[in-house]
């Protein structure tokens, strides 16, 4: 399957952290991600989201239905990101938009069983997928990519 | 420090492993790669590249000056590698072979004695010193 991680792009500053919006800048580094993922995923694709404002918005960029987790909420476990995932048997691609240092965990986890986190920029995301090679799994990254990069 | 490792890109087969010269489809890699490359590096970078051919036509691409090093030819050890990075000041590209690379990468993110999987062609950009953080991992299949 192939799972992208993508962390929510820059947002403001509210009391209520679950209310947080995106800020000018964060639309566009949102906007930038999603045009890159849309010419590259397959044509269909299931897209999870934080209950978070910044995450869903940013996930809104891809313009298709999203499905919102409570489970990713800002704390979110790396077994809860990879149970929303369904990874590793999902048949298909699944973007997940979240949270650091959750989603760095759960980088550091299925790519070297180590505790992280990874560090993920706003509105970077990180696209992995898993084979199976002469007989060993494999997670492979297939790109990892910051809006300042696009 | 930021340090790029490239992968060479699609490579013929033949039995001189060092002659073995990049397909076509490996020179539009190649091609692809360093127009990104060269989009994002800074102004001052050094290359250095394996002495096989495939490595040294993917560095090649970059249109840049290469310092060809002869430690890191395939079995290029992760010390061998992290050791003709640190003999440079500043961005340093290392073009290479797997599973070289990959065990690099993993020694200097995580500390560990893993293959990580670069796929050819692609570039991971990994920044600070050990544990480094991975700036971007590119491949040129999705450029």
């Amino acid at each position: 399957m192939d799972l992208i991680l993508w962390r929510h792009a820059e947002a403001e500053e509210h009391a209520d952290d679950l209310r947080r919006r995106l800020t000018t800048k964060g639309r566009k580094q949102a906007q930038r991600a999603a045009q890159w993922l849309l010419h590259r995923l397959p044509a269909r694709f299931t897209l999870i989201s934080s209950p978070a404002v910044r995450a869903h918005q940013t996930a809104q960029a891809l313009g298709t239905p999203i499905k919102v987790e409570q489970s990713l909420a800002p704390g979110a476990t790396p077994k809860a990101i990879i149970a929303a995932a369904g990874w590793p048997d999902y048949k298909g691609a699944v973007v997940i938009v979240g949270h650091q240092p959750d989603l760095g965990r759960a980088l550091a986890q299925l790519l070297s069983g180590a505790q992280g986190p990874w560090s993920i920029k706003k509105g970077a995301f990180w696209w992995i997928s898993n084979r199976v090679r002469d007989g060993d799994a494999q997670v492979v990254v297939r790109a990892a990519v910051s809006p300042d990069l696009l | 420090m930021e340090l790029i490792l490239w992968r060479h890109a699609d490579a013929e087969d033949g039995a001189d492993d060092m002659a073995r010269r990049l397909t076509p489809a490996g020179e539009k890699q190649a091609a692809a790669m360093a127009q990104w490359l060269r989009a994002h590096l800074p102004a001052q970078y050094t290359v250095l590249a394996s002495p096989a051919l495939r490595a040294q036509q993917t560095a090649a691409a970059l249109g840049a000056s290469i310092v060809t090093d002869k430690t890191l030819a395939p079995g290029a050890s992760p010390a061998a590698i992290t050791k003709a990075a640190q003999k440079h000041k500043g961005t340093v590209l290392i073009v290479g072979h797997q599973p070289d690379l990959g065990r690099a990468a993993a020694q200097l993110v995580a500390s560990a004695q893993s293959e990580w999987h670069i796929e050819k062609g692609a570039i991971w950009w990994l920044a600070g010193e050990a544990p480094a953080r991975i700036k971007a991992v590119v491949s040129p299949e999705l450029l």
